[in-house]
């Protein structure tokens, strides 16, 4: 396997979840601890994870999480200040849809003041791989800011 | 059959009923408005076959705000009571009080409509009450359990919670989805947080002891079932 690779997507093929039946995913929403662990029993979703995957759903992409390739991997739950979105694999295309629905949470939830997301945004062959622990208000700035950038090499590419 | 805008106009002569009663201290008489009007919430969501889903919901909202009427005549009266932060009993009841009342009346605020004084007059009394216990006991330490849930399910369906098409925390016929575990797992912790996700769990200066270097904690909850629709149960 090229040594390239996001160890996240080395960790799914340990799982048995080859590049082929991950298909044409518009978004995976993976344990948070996928780019450390690679076998199941030891991999754990935070509880946003699993909402965040069941909105996704219901607007109509097609966001997979392990579950779906038979994987079964317990739930996290957590009280604390931080929000845990665990990690998240974004095409490109739909990413101003998943900013707008995270900032829209963060919003709401005003109670979390810290906010813990990876976010590794796919665009053809680039893979822009960011590792976000902070407070609420500079995550909706860089969120704003990569749809920005998003617009701007729209522009250019027309 | 039950005219949404008829029971609509029901609830909101409850409120002002309760504001009346409630201005009086007259407790009991404005809890008994509160829990009756619950009462027919509840009736209408679990018992009525008549009405539709959005009618449901709707009386879920407002039993959810009546329910914090509830709670916030019960505030009301402890804290009514001359030097009532002298009973470690009456503090611990009333900041759940607190709670109840802000996650209940946060929640209801969009859809049910109450009358501008009336609301100005709930917010600046439960302000006033948040304010009195931070002067009093400080912002407070936590206990908050971390729990890895292994298997569960949706309360809409009861099926599974990853696959079912319920949404958490949206309204389903005059219910909330959430997960409900059925299996818990082991290495579950609890923490000691200064901004938990649920203030119930506050630890208070007489739940501590110190021991040695130490510091013992007893008589703590280290989860409180609540629940804003507890109503439904």
């Amino acid at each position: 396997m090229n040594s390239d690779i996001w160890v996240g997507f080395k960790h799914l093929n340990d799982l048995g979840i080859s590049p082929d039946q991950l298909g044409d995913y518009d978004v995976l929403c993976l344990p948070e601890n996928i780019e450390k662990e690679g076998e199941s029993e030891k991999l754990f979703e935070a509880e946003e994870t699993v909402h965040l995957y069941k909105i996704l759903k219901s607007r109509g992409i097609k966001a997979y999480c392990l579950h779906d390739f038979g994987c079964e991997v317990p739930i996290y739950e957590r009280r604390g200040e931080t929000i845990y979105f665990g990690v998240l694999v974004i095409q490109y295309i739909v990413y101003p849809i998943v900013a707008g629905i995270i900032a829209n949470w963060i919003t709401e939830k005003l109670y979390h003041k810290n906010v813990r997301v990876v976010l590794h945004i796919i665009k053809n062959d680039k893979e822009e791989h960011i590792d976000y622990d902070g407070d609420g208000e500079t995550l909706l700035k860089l969120l704003e800011s990569l749809k920005e950038k998003r617009n701007a090499g729209n522009e250019q590419d027309n | 059959m039950l005219e949404m805008n008829k029971i609509i106009k029901l609830y909101n002569k409850g409120i002002k009923n309760w504001t009346k009663k409630i201005s009086k201290q007259r407790y009991q008489e404005a809890k008994l408005v509160a829990a009756n009007k619950v009462k027919v919430c509840r009736k209408i969501i679990l018992f009525d076959l008549e009405v539709d889903e959005n009618f449901k919901n709707i009386s879920l909202i407002y039993g959810i705000f009546f329910r914090g009427l509830e709670d916030l005549t019960d505030l009301s009266e402890i804290v009514a009571k001359y030097e009532w932060y002298k009973d470690n009993e009456s503090v611990e009841k009333a900041w759940l009080l607190l709670q109840n009342c802000k996650e209940r009346f946060e929640s209801s605020s969009k859809i049910v409509m109450v009358p501008s004084e009336i609301k100005e007059t709930i917010d600046s009394f439960l302000d006033t009450i948040e304010k009195d216990f931070l002067a009093l006991f400080g912002p407070g330490l936590y206990v908050s359990p971390e729990i890895l849930i292994k298997k569960s399910i949706c309360s809409i369906c009861k099926t599974d919670y990853r696959t079912c098409p319920h949404l958490p925390n949206h309204l389903y016929n005059g219910k909330i989805c959430r997960i409900e575990p059925t299996e818990i797992g082991p290495g579950n912790c609890v923490v000691i947080l200064p901004r938990p996700k649920d203030p119930r769990c506050r630890l208070w200066p007489w739940h501590q002891e110190k021991e040695g270097d130490g510091l013992k904690i007893h008589n703590i909850p280290l989860i409180i079932s609540f629940k804003i629709d507890d109503f439904l149960d």
